[in-house]
């Protein structure tokens, strides 16, 4: 389908197009237009990839100076290979209307989901570190010199050089002529006999679209590799965006526990026995460390004044400018104060209280008791790898720990502001069990997020449950040019949601803290699911505030017999925290789901299922939400994130409350819904959600169907509703039935916009 | 124009109208004892709304004939004139009607409740079916406990299928059947793929379930079943009380048939007529050999050489012959039977009687749908005689341009199947003609 969006000609590789993805082009449109940042939300199942896609490409195609890259982030590999196999469709598109597109697309995965060197994956089947660290020692550039200079020794000999790997190697000698191809690169490597990872990330720097996960731009440590190459006129997409906060305060933050530390202790002394190793054979090498440190790390600087390397929130311009002071230029003296570091931290993980300070407290401390300055913690972590390529050591997890160490001394001696450091005596479950942890927590998403921010002309944030919108740029801290949230056209009244208040026996359920162990409560929700299990054909998700929550309540079911009962109608299947555990039963699940048997899945609001799984069609018709998904609101972390909130960005903490448990809580319902052909009930099993705050912050597309009639209902009314709502569900639908209403054809489209434009007019 | 004064046919639906009813205890004893407030809230106001004048009873007419059109156009569309019809029909039907009897059929949301609407449906369906297909063949199973049962053999006699209905639904006749235990369709399909699979190829094989529960409880696995039943052609169709079932509906799409969920009885009852015409679809076409046999009853051509006194034995039921009763003798065979159609238990010989082909003529040359005009001047009907008033919605044969009224329109195309006016003109000019 040609399309005319606003003046750009759009090909769109349906012969259908939904309204508001047509909506969608021409408010994302007018973004790149003004070259700013935009905040859109368009429910699931709608088609959000493609839209960017058929918009993003056209715009590259004809207007290559206003827009040079197109940089597409998602979270989960899956979500990442539909994106790529609709680009492939839109290009396949592009060749039969007989138009040359000259871009080139490419999908940047992990090592873990690349690598095809059979040695390699043996060891560390589906382990993503120790692949990388596998791969490290197989293609550093180090180990590469050394398999060089044994073969050239050596002769013919191959087999006593150290191993390398044959695909990097094949890469390195052919690879970069080749065009990469979008699909399948993988059996594209092992035909050609290369690295597929490698090959990915070299083709980067050509390739006009880029897919890769969110890490790679937000992640100090990863973009600094990866991503410094994009130019400033690119478009970045964050898709399936609503958690983005927490995914930048998490790629800043640093975790320590008493065995890391130990962990850190260990590759501290393999260091020192290398650095004394070296000194006796090749003193020299170090002596030539030293004078580039002195000379500082000035060339980074200059790149960065070029404006090709995207800035590193790790290292701030300010470090650049400096050279590494003098006490950790030696090699020696590095360690010996990395090694002060390490017993410091050891003696603040010896407490019994909780200990909360801000950055500048813990610099204070840490001049005082052990003489260290602030400036140079703030070199540790370019100082540890520049170390590192010295000394030529691969990286091995004794070594990670030592890295978190030293990111946390930069990160520490860095900011002064948006963090904390808190030390845990012991876990709040287990209030008697020493178990010390210390955390560095970033409390200002905006840290991570503002370099790009910063750098690229426009940044899309989009997701199906970005509501409310405002609450976006105020946390990641930028002024979006366009903000608007879609809702769907459906020619049925597909989704269902309903409030259900109360039991049978009117008492209110609510998973409130002070009611949460009220038998009668749990007796309530234990009918419910019941009741629904009774009328629900197929699959049931259920989700719940927490894991704790499940627990107690299944116990309390289980001595009530529900389970029992339940079991008649439908298998239960439980998530636990137990990934491997969780997919098994997932698995099973699907499978109940498919031939009849029915399931219910009781899952964890926040969990791995309520971001990752769809339960389209029959996996899903029906979800509960068991309660008010609040986040555990006793942890100090958060309190802390809380209190920064409302210092620095005016955000009440019950605002920031509501709003995070309401995206989840949308995000849980809007599993069951995938597509406009799709149905399924939604319930909401809390007398809270229906006061206004929690209500409207539910997206447009959910609250627009949410009518009163349906915001107190008792559980049999909600089961008649939903008996009802499923047999009227269950009649024929065809796509007759949505043309014109929830599906267009371009004449209709033609009309619609011609309608609009009169509108426009007359008004 | 003439006017054959035959009595309206009933204007209510189907249902309820054979003269059979449950007794309220039976239905306070199948629905599985629910109080009254439990049960759905029945919007039946929702439906109606005041004409111009604030009046009801107009916007009940209205219903009636919306209803009667909606019905009328369903027909209409499978005959010629009226839509598209396949020339090849599956004629020599066979089918297994199954019925759901787990626990969830004493729900109440059909009156009384669902199994006693449901076994009521069945039993005008087993009067249509043999209605429309004389030389077709019918069977009923049900499941409960995770079982199947059978409750009728595969055989063309309705009576037994009636009264084998009859006594499920009635109370106290020691084969009640009462909604119980859960439902397994894999016991249930395996048990119609054992009696249909080895049914020839030109046998045009069907199943029909009807389903209330909402899972199944299956000793293997139902795919392997589905696609055992795609592969030998067995056409399988589901009406759902409760909701869309992935399984079911797999198994609706897999083997050709289709997947319905009624909203109400009537729509229950609609959806069960729409199985009673045969499927367009053809079986392999083959030259059928068929038999007609002779009567060989008291005073009948008896077997040449046999006495009076001789004891005469059904080979269908292996039952005495009563020494008046009339008896159908293979003409190939000699065999006895007592009813057709049958298939010959000694020789295989299909048995039919000509009645029976004669009337399976209404669908390869039924009578073609009439054409909906509005009339510009008033007249009347040509069946009942009523007045058609000027600017109302008539029917119009095609052929003799006579008008009818929906009602005698329904009647002519789902009962007589010929136009009374056509059939006169045709006598007429034989008449001349000799």
């Amino acid at each position: 389908m040609k399309l005319n969006v606003d003046g750009l000609p759009v090909l769109f590789p349906y012969e259908y197009i939904y309204p508001e993805q047509y909506s969608y082009m021409v408010e994302f449109k007018r973004s790149i237009d003004a070259k700013g940042h935009c905040v859109l939300e368009m429910p699931s199942g709608t088609g959000k990839t493609i839209t960017i896609l058929s918009l993003t490409v056209a715009y590259l195609h004809h207007s290559p100076d206003h827009v040079s890259k197109l940089v597409y982030c998602s979270r989960t590999v899956p979500e990442l290979e539909k994106v790529v196999e609709e680009m492939k469709t839109l290009f396949d598109y592009y060749t039969k209307n007989g138009v040359t597109l000259n871009l080139t697309g490419m999908a940047l995965s992990s090592r873990k989901n690349l690598c095809i060197n059979a040695d390699v994956l043996e060891g560390n089947a589906g382990d993503g570190r120790s692949i990388d660290s596998a791969c490290h020692q197989l293609t550093a550039s180090f180990v590469r010199d050394r398999r060089r200079h044994a073969i050239g020794r050596a002769g013919a000999d191959v087999e006593s050089a150290p191993p390398g790997c044959q695909y990097y190697e094949e890469f390195d000698a052919h690879g970069r002529e080749n065009a990469a191809p979008i699909l399948h690169l993988k059996a594209y490597g092992r035909r050609k006999g290369l690295c597929p990872y490698f090959f990915a990330r070299y083709s980067m720097s050509t390739a006009n679209i880029i897919v890769y996960s969110y890490h790679y731009l937000l992640d100090p440590k990863i973009s600094e590799l990866v991503s410094k190459q994009l130019p400033k006129s690119s478009i970045v997409v964050f898709d399936e965006a609503h958690n983005i906060d927490n995914v930048c305060i998490e790629s800043m933050s640093v975790t320590l526990s008493r065995r890391s530390l130990d962990r850190a202790q260990l590759g501290l002394n393999s260091l020192q026995n290398r650095v004394r190793e070296i000194k006796q054979q090749d003193a020299a090498k170090l002596q030539e460390e030293y004078n580039r440190l002195v000379n500082n790390l000035r060339e980074a600087q200059s790149a960065r004044e070029t404006d090709l390397i995207l800035a590193n929130p790790v290292l701030p311009d300010q470090v650049l400018r400096e050279a590494v002071p003098g006490n950790i230029r030696t090699a020696e003296h590095f360690l010996a104060f990395l090694r002060r570091f390490l017993e410091y931290l050891k003696l603040r993980l010896r407490v019994v209280h909780v200990v909360s300070e801000s950055p500048a407290a813990f610099l204070r401390d840490c001049s005082e008791r052990v003489c260290l300055d602030r400036k140079p913690l703030r070199f540790c972590h370019e100082r540890l790898r520049s170390l590192l390529a010295t000394l030529e050591v691969a990286e091995s997890p004794e070594l990670g720990s030592l890295f978190r160490v030293a990111n946390l001394a930069t990160l520490l001696a860095t900011y002064l502001r948006g963090f904390c450091f808190l030390v845990e005596p012991f876990d709040d479950r287990a209030p008697t069990v020493i178990n010390p942890i210390m955390h560095l927590t970033c409390m200002d998403a905006s840290i991570a997020v503002r370099p790009v921010f910063a750098r690229f002309q426009t940044v899309l944030i989009t997701s199906g449950t970005l509501s409310p919108l405002e609450m976006y740029p105020r946390i990641l801290d930028f002024r979006p040019v366009n903000m608007v949230s879609f809702t769907v056209t459906l020619a049925r009244q597909c989704i269902c949601p309903m409030i259900v208040a109360k039991g049978n026996d009117q008492v209110t359920i609510t998973s409130r803290y002070e009611s949460r162990e009220d038998p009668a409560v749990m007796r309530n929700y234990g009918s419910l699911l019941l009741e629904m299990a009774r009328v629900v054909p197929d699959g049931l998700v259920c989700f719940f505030p927490s894991y704790l929550y499940l627990e107690t309540i299944f116990a309390a079911w289980y001595e009530q017999k529900i389970i029992d009962q339940v079991q008649k109608y439908k298998l239960v299947f439980i998530e636990t925290q137990d990934a491997q555990e969780t997919s098994i039963a997932l698995y099973n699940y699907q499978r109940a789901c498919e031939n009849g048997r029915g399931a219910i899945l009781l899952s964890v609001a926040r969990g791995k299922v309520s971001e990752g799984i769809d339960f389209d069609h029959h996996l899903g018709r029906c979800v509960i939400m068991f309660g008010v998904p609040y986040v555990y609101t006793q942890s100090r972390i958060l309190k802390t994130r809380l209190d920064y909130l409302r210092e620095h960005f005016h955000i009440r903490e019950n605002d920031f409350l509501t709003f995070d448990a309401m995206r989840h809580a949308a995000q849980c319902v809007g599993r069951a819904l995938r597509g406009k052909t799709d149905y399924g009930i939604m319930l909401f099993a809390d007398k809270r959600f229906a006061r206004a705050d929690k209500r409207t912050k539910l997206p447009r597309w959910i609250q627009e169907n949410l009518s009163e009639a349906v915001l107190n209902l008792s559980v049999d009314e909600a089961v008649q509703i939903s008996r009802r709502f499923l047999k009227q569900m269950a009649q024929p639908f065809t796509r007759q039935d949505q043309l014109g209403v929830s599906l267009l054809t371009l004449e209709q489209l033609r009309d619609i916009e011609m309608q609009r434009r009169y509108a426009n007019e007359a008004g | 124009m003439a006017n054959y004064g035959f009595a309206k046919p009933s204007a209510r639906p189907t249902a309820g109208t054979s003269g059979y009813r449950l007794q309220d205890e039976d239905a306070a004893a199948l629905s599985g004892g629910g109080f009254r407030w439990e049960s759905q809230f029945e919007r039946s106001w929702e439906a109606l709304a005041e004409d111009e004048e604030g009046r009801l009873a107009g916007a009940v007419g209205r219903l009636e004939q919306a209803r009667k059109r909606r019905h009328r156009l369903a027909a209409a569309a499978l005959l010629p004139g009226g839509g598209g019809r396949a020339s090849k029909l599956g004629m020599m039907r066979h089918l297994l009607l199954c019925l759901d009897c787990s626990e969830t059929m004493g729900l109440a949301d059909l009156k009384p409740c669902r199994l006693a609407a449901c076994l009521s449906a069945m039993r005008n369906f087993v009067s249509g079916f043999f209605d429309q297909n004389p030389i077709g063949q019918l069977g009923v199973l049900l499941t409960r406990r995770k079982l199947a049962e059978r409750v009728t053999e595969l055989t063309g006699n309705p009576r037994r299928h009636l009264d084998a209905l009859k006594d499920l639904a009635q109370a106290g006749s020691g084969k009640t059947a009462r909604p119980e235990g859960e439902a397994s369709f894999q016991n249930l399909l395996e048990m119609a793929y054992d009696t249909l699979g080895p049914l020839p190829g030109h046998a045009c094989k069907e199943v029909l379930v009807l389903v209330s529960a909402l899972s199944t409880c299956d000793p293997g696995d139902i795919g392997a079943t589905i696609s055992k039943l795609a592969k030998a052609r067995i056409r399988c169709s589901v009406i759902s009380l409760s909701a869309d079932i992935r399984v079911l509906r797999k198994l609706a799409q897999a083997t050709g048939g289709t997947y319905s969920v009624p909203l109400d009885a009537v729509h229950l009852s609609d959806i069960m007529s729409s199985f009673l015409p045969p499927p367009a679809s053809a079986p392999d076409p083959a030259l059928i050999k068929m038999g007609f046999p002779y009567s060989a009853g008291q005073d009948g051509q008896e077997q040449p050489g046999s006495q009076q006194d001789v004891i005469r034995i059904c080979a269908c039921h292996g039952t005495v012959l009563s020494a008046g009763a009339t008896a159908h003798a293979c003409p190939q065979c000699a065999c006895l039977y007592c009813e057709l159609p049958v298939d010959c238990r000694i020789c295989g010989l299909s048995l039919a009687s000509a009645a029976h082909l004669a009337r399976s003529y209404q669908h390869l040359f039924p009578l073609k749908a009439f054409a909906e005009v509005t009339l510009a001047a008033s007249t009347g009907c040509c069946g009942c005689g009523d007045r058609l008033g000027a600017s109302t919605e008539a029917y119009q044969c095609s052929d003799c341009r006579s008008h009818y009224c929906i009602d005698c329109d329904r009647l002519l195309h789902d009962s007589l199947h010929s136009c009374p006016v056509c059939l006169q003109t045709l006598s007429v000019k034989t008449t001349i003609a000799t």
